[in-house]
């Protein structure tokens, strides 16, 4: 936010009106999530049964898919909390009818086959002109 | 709903209501069908056993920015790394015509563009390398939001107007030599 | 028309009215404005413009093809006929002044009948080239006949048939295909106003006439290029860049060249990774909307002689390696050499970033000694301390405010070329008077030969001579030195000479926001080195003066250091982008990036900062500039502490923040301290003045990226056969004395 012409990054600090989705308010949003949370743990031996994950110890996977929940923690905007429980339920569905292979899991929640990006400026020189 | 009613008095209501039902003048005399709204829906179950509350129209928003994208999939390289330059395209130098001129654009910084080995096409790694064909914007303020809300980095290009001298076709043969047009 | 759509309500570009006058900016009173309604629409506009640039202010483009913003109005081609009421026949806009009360209706049916009508008869003559013509897809002809042509055609080729032209060599830039001219006059009519050079014109007449030299001659001009953007049909058309690409294929990106030190806004066509051509983009306060040829046609050396790998020298051979080893091996050198015997040379075409990054680096391992190719004095008047001394402090703008310029030892025909459009735009339009200093060269305008020794500045500040009147007289008197005849061991003494002028002419100024004292660089990069600190000559390396056991060579390739200078045990670090004469004497080669693959910043001669962006990556395995010294410095253990562009901008905000306000020239202060600081003498400076460019064989190759062009190299070849032609005359001049 130095001179002007230094680019910068907005920050929008509005108050705005919008149409809830399903949750009316934060509490009932907060609900939702905690519901689908527990529906999804209790899914979880399930899922890590079927999806050959046994070499994952099950708390591992427990914490695991926590963490998924954990990322959207700093949401507040209800609608955006509706879409990511709707979609959470979504994934339960497709985990029980098996649409989900277990290289997929693997990749998704551990990053288990793919190579980490150069991070640090002088692999990223290395490696090429980005 | 018929509540703390006697299981007997409960019976015996219904032996009643079940052998009027059966009669013909039933809706006549004992209690006639009243349809006071033709628009009525059937209620569900759900309604009776987790009641909606009051209907909401609107609820506000305070965040601090748009979460939408959050949830919009775009990998974060393209969210962080990228610039955005909002600005006004250029006239192209080869024709005489201002109406592309008019629109903001926002261009991102240009990434590696290769020929595909395949077919000889251009290929890119780059998924927002063509944002700026056909987004464009009616003013710079629009522009500007749409950078905020992607959460780029953005500068802003002031646009260069033309400026309209006033000429007169009589320069060519002023009286100044200078001026003056000698070829056609 | 073309209308405004809906969508852009808040869009409508007011399109600013200047009121044209003697002087730029003087004007007296603004006249009083005219009412003139414009299809309905009210619009108050100045008495002395034409229907055209009402409609135009108002946001109604009227269609035309001999117009042009910055040209003499013609009135020939007709297709820019409105109706106006109280009159029967349709009106020429592009001529016709308005006049009070005047209703003019652009979209009613005799306008749309005779609009037409012309299109029709334009395009009986007009070949069916759409297919091959280069212009396909940017052409104003096809445009304006899908936009305001009827859609069929009462010709009848088989009976009538249709004209031929034969083709015209106009040299090998401009590709002229003639049956496609539409007689529109635009290209003669910049040779001879902005160009300067009159060898286009029409013969013959009716369906005969013909556009061209009228004699095999070579478009002997250095803005030769511009009339492939003015030419509205395929007529005059890009000879390199023919049958490349269509329009609608290529990206444009926007950015500034490097080939002078003018810094002119281009647009770079780029497909697939590759440029394809360059055109201008409009900037009123630096390049208005020309390009010299240099800048357009210097896309084919951007992809010969290129580096493409880093190389080390063993055995006498360099041999490719990776980015590992070879910054491995300068890191190690790097930090075994001791602090003074390590420096650095910067040349003309390296960016802020990298002049920033590698004084950084340099400085980091306790080194001061970084240089740049091209000289300029350090001793009068603060020398480059002070920022007045070494920019143009009146703007390329204030020559149109100027009323009087001295040239002292610069040929700007050669080495801005738009800057000199612009001086002779001045000389036509503002009445301006030119003296110059130094060899007789032909500027495309006349001017007042003052002498050609810089013993003539002594005359001047004495009064002597009928220039020196002028400038006396001037209100606003600008004087302008070459940086060319800035370097060598008289270019101090010259310096203090021109600031002796300068302050003597500014004492008259009531205006002492005009500096009047102005420095015409000849490379892009310098302003900005001499901004960061590097110090301006090579002397200090010369001839063995200091033991260097390490030399940085960034883009340095004017060959101003050579191995006997040095030593055959130094160590040369050379990083640029074209393998020229740095890369030859160098131990390890870094491959850099030119100017069209990165995001830079170049200070131009005025001081503004203007950004270049990437159009294409670096070829190879070659790499950003500044990226390849942050990554150097990490191995050498002394990590620079940017590595993004954003924190890069940031050091370069740090280090003088007008590096990155773009687009904006900031006063430079303190010249009255500078004049003070200026040793005054009385002895008169003896010196011939001749600049390096006096012809346009010189022009062509002045750097790294135009030598390796093969399209310059034809260049050069065709204007020195161009001498032997019989038929060059010198051009008669509108002398001073004549114009009244």
């Amino acid at each position: 936010m130095a001179t002007k012409a230094l680019s910068r990054v907005g920050v929008e600090l509005t108050k705005r009106e919008v149409v809830p989705v399903v949750s009316k308010n934060p509490k009932e949003a907060r609900k939702n999530v905690i519901k689908i949370y527990k529906e999804f743990q209790r899914y979880v031996p399930t899922i890590w049964w079927e999806q050959e994950l046994r070499d994952i110890p099950l708390p591992q996977f427990r914490l695991a898919i926590k963490n998924q929940f954990m990322k959207n923690a700093h949401l507040t905007d209800t609608r955006v909390v509706d879409r990511l429980v709707e979609q959470a339920k979504l994934d339960m569905v497709n985990f029980r009818m098996a649409y989900y292979n277990d290289v997929h899991v693997r990749n998704f929640l551990f990053r288990e086959n793919i190579d980490p990006k150069p991070a640090d400026f002088l692999s990223r020189f290395f490696a090429g002109k980005d | 709903m018929l509540r703390t009613t006697s299981k007997l008095a409960h019976r015996a209501l219904t032996a009643s209501v079940q052998a009027r039902a059966f009669s013909k003048d039933f809706h006549d005399e004992m209690a006639p069908i009243v349809r006071n709204r033709p628009d009525a829906a059937k209620k569900s179950l759900e309604d009776f056993v987790n009641p909606p509350g009051p209907k909401v129209e609107s609820i506000t928003l305070s965040g601090i920015r748009d979460e939408v994208m959050d949830i919009a999939g775009i990998p974060e390289e393209h969210v962080i790394q990228r610039r955005a330059r909002v600005f006004r395209p250029a006239r192209e130098a080869t024709q005489t015509a201002w109406n592309n001129t008019k629109l903001w654009k926002i261009e991102l910084d240009n990434r590696e563009r290769w020929d595909n080995p395949l077919m000889g096409w251009s290929s890119t790694g780059d998924p927002l390398s063509n944002i700026s064909m056909q987004l464009d914007f009616a003013s710079k303020e629009d522009a500007i939001r749409f950078c905020v809300k992607n959460r780029w980095e953005y500068e802003v290009e002031e646009p260069k107007e033309r400026q309209i001298k006033a000429k007169a076709y009589g320069a060519n043969f002023s009286w100044n030599k200078r001026t003056r047009v000698g070829t056609k | 028309m073309y209308r405004v759509p809906q969508l852009t309500r808040l869009a409508t570009t007011g399109a600013r009215i200047v009121t044209s006058s003697a002087r730029g900016q003087q004007t007296a009173a603004a006249p009083e404005k005219i009412e003139v309604f414009i299809d309905g629409k009210k619009v108050l506009v100045e008495p002395g413009m034409t229907i055209l640039q009402a409609c135009a202010l108002v946001g109604v483009d009227i269609p035309r093809f001999c117009y042009h913003d910055r040209l003499s109005i013609a009135g020939n081609c007709r297709m820019c006929l409105v109706e106006v009421e109280k009159s029967i026949k349709p009106v020429a806009s592009c001529a016709m002044p308005v006049m009070k009360g005047m209703r003019v209706k652009t979209d009613s049916p005799l306008t749309k009948k005779a609009r037409e009508g012309v299109m029709e008869f334009l395009l009986v003559n007009h070949p069916l080239d759409c297919p091959i013509c280069d212009q396909g897809g940017e052409c104003d002809l096809q445009d304006q006949s899908m936009g305001f042509g009827s859609d069929r055609g009462r010709h009848q080729n088989q009976y009538d048939g249709k004209r031929a032209v034969e083709d015209k060599n106009m040299g090998p830039l401009v590709k002229t295909s003639m049956n496609r001219c539409i007689q529109c006059t635009r290209c003669i009519r910049f040779a001879n106003e902005v160009a300067g050079v009159p060898d286009l014109g029409s013969t013959g007449r009716g369906n005969d006439m013909q556009i061209g030299t009228y004699v095999d001659k070579f478009f002997a001009s250095e803005l030769s290029g511009n009339v492939i953007d003015l030419c509205p049909v395929g007529a005059l058309t890009n000879k390199p860049y023919s049958f490349m690409a269509r329009p609608w294929e290529t990206r444009k990106t926007e950015s500034v060249d490097v080939m002078d030190a003018l810094g002119s806004n281009i647009v770079i066509s780029h497909r697939t990774g590759e440029v394809m051509r360059i055109i201008p983009r409009m900037n009123d306060d630096v390049n208005e909307e020309w390009i010299s040829d240099k800048t357009r046609f210097v896309t084919d050396g951007l992809k010969r002689q290129r580096l493409l790998a880093p190389m080390i020298k063993e055995g006498g051979q360099l041999k490719q390696v990776d980015w590992e080893e070879a910054l491995y091996v300068v890191a190690r050198k790097l930090r075994q050499t001791p602090a003074d015997q390590i420096a650095g040379v910067a040349g003309g075409l390296v960016d802020t970033e990298a002049l920033v990054a590698l004084k950084d680096l340099l400085n980091r391992f306790n080194c001061e000694n970084l240089y740049t190719e091209e000289s300029f004095p350090t001793v009068n008047g603060g020398g480059i301390d002070l920022r007045t001394n070494y920019i143009m402090n009146d703007r390329i703008m204030g020559v149109e405010d100027s009323d009087a310029l001295l040239l002292i030892g610069t040929n700007p025909r050669y080495e801005a070329p738009v800057f000199n459009a612009r001086i002779r735009k001045s000389f036509i339009h503002y009445n301006l008077d030119v003296g110059l200093i130094g060899s007789p060269v032909d500027l495309t305008y006349d001017y007042d030969h003052v002498g050609t020794n810089a013993k003539a500045l002594d005359d001047l500040l004495a009064g002597k001579g009928s220039f020196a009147e002028k400038l006396k007289s001037a209100k606003k008197p600008m004087v302008v030195v070459g940086a060319g005849v800035l370097q060598g061991p008289q270019g101090a003494a010259l310096l203090a000479k021109v600031h002796q002028l300068a302050d003597q002419l500014r004492s008259k100024q009531s205006d002492k926001s005009w500096k009047v004292v102005n420095v015409l660089q000849r490379v892009a990069g310098q302003v900005a080195a001499l901004d960061i600190g590097y110090k301006p000559s090579v002397e200090a390396l010369r001839d063995g003066k200091k033991s260097i056991k390490l030399l940085f060579l960034l883009g340095a390739d004017e060959a101003s250091v050579s191995r006997r200078d040095i030593g055959s045990d130094t160590f040369v670090v050379y990083q640029g982008h074209h393998g020229d004469a740095g890369a030859e004497i160098a131990d390890v080669i870094l491959p850099g990036a030119a100017y069209t693959e990165k995001e830079s910043t170049y200070v131009n001669t005025e001081g503004r900062s203007q950004k270049t962006l990437p159009a294409v990556q670096p070829p190879g395995l070659a790499r950003v500039d500044w990226k390849i010294l942050r990554a150097l410095s990490e191995i050498a253990g002394k990590a620079l502490p940017y590595s993004s562009i954003q924190e890069m901008r940031q050091r370069l905000a740090q280090v003088a923040p007008h590096l990155t306000r773009y687009g904006e020239v900031q006063e430079a202060n303190y010249l009255k301290q500078s004049m003070e600081l200026t040793e005054k003498s009385s002895s008169a400076v003896n010196a011939e003045l001749k600049p390096a460019q006096l012809e346009l064989a010189d022009f062509y190759m002045t750097n790294s990226i135009t030598r390796a062009s093969p399209t310059m190299a034809e260049c050069v070849r065709a204007a020195r056969k161009h001498q032997q032609n019989p038929h060059i005359e010198q051009p008669k001049r509108h002398t001073a004395a004549s114009a009244m």
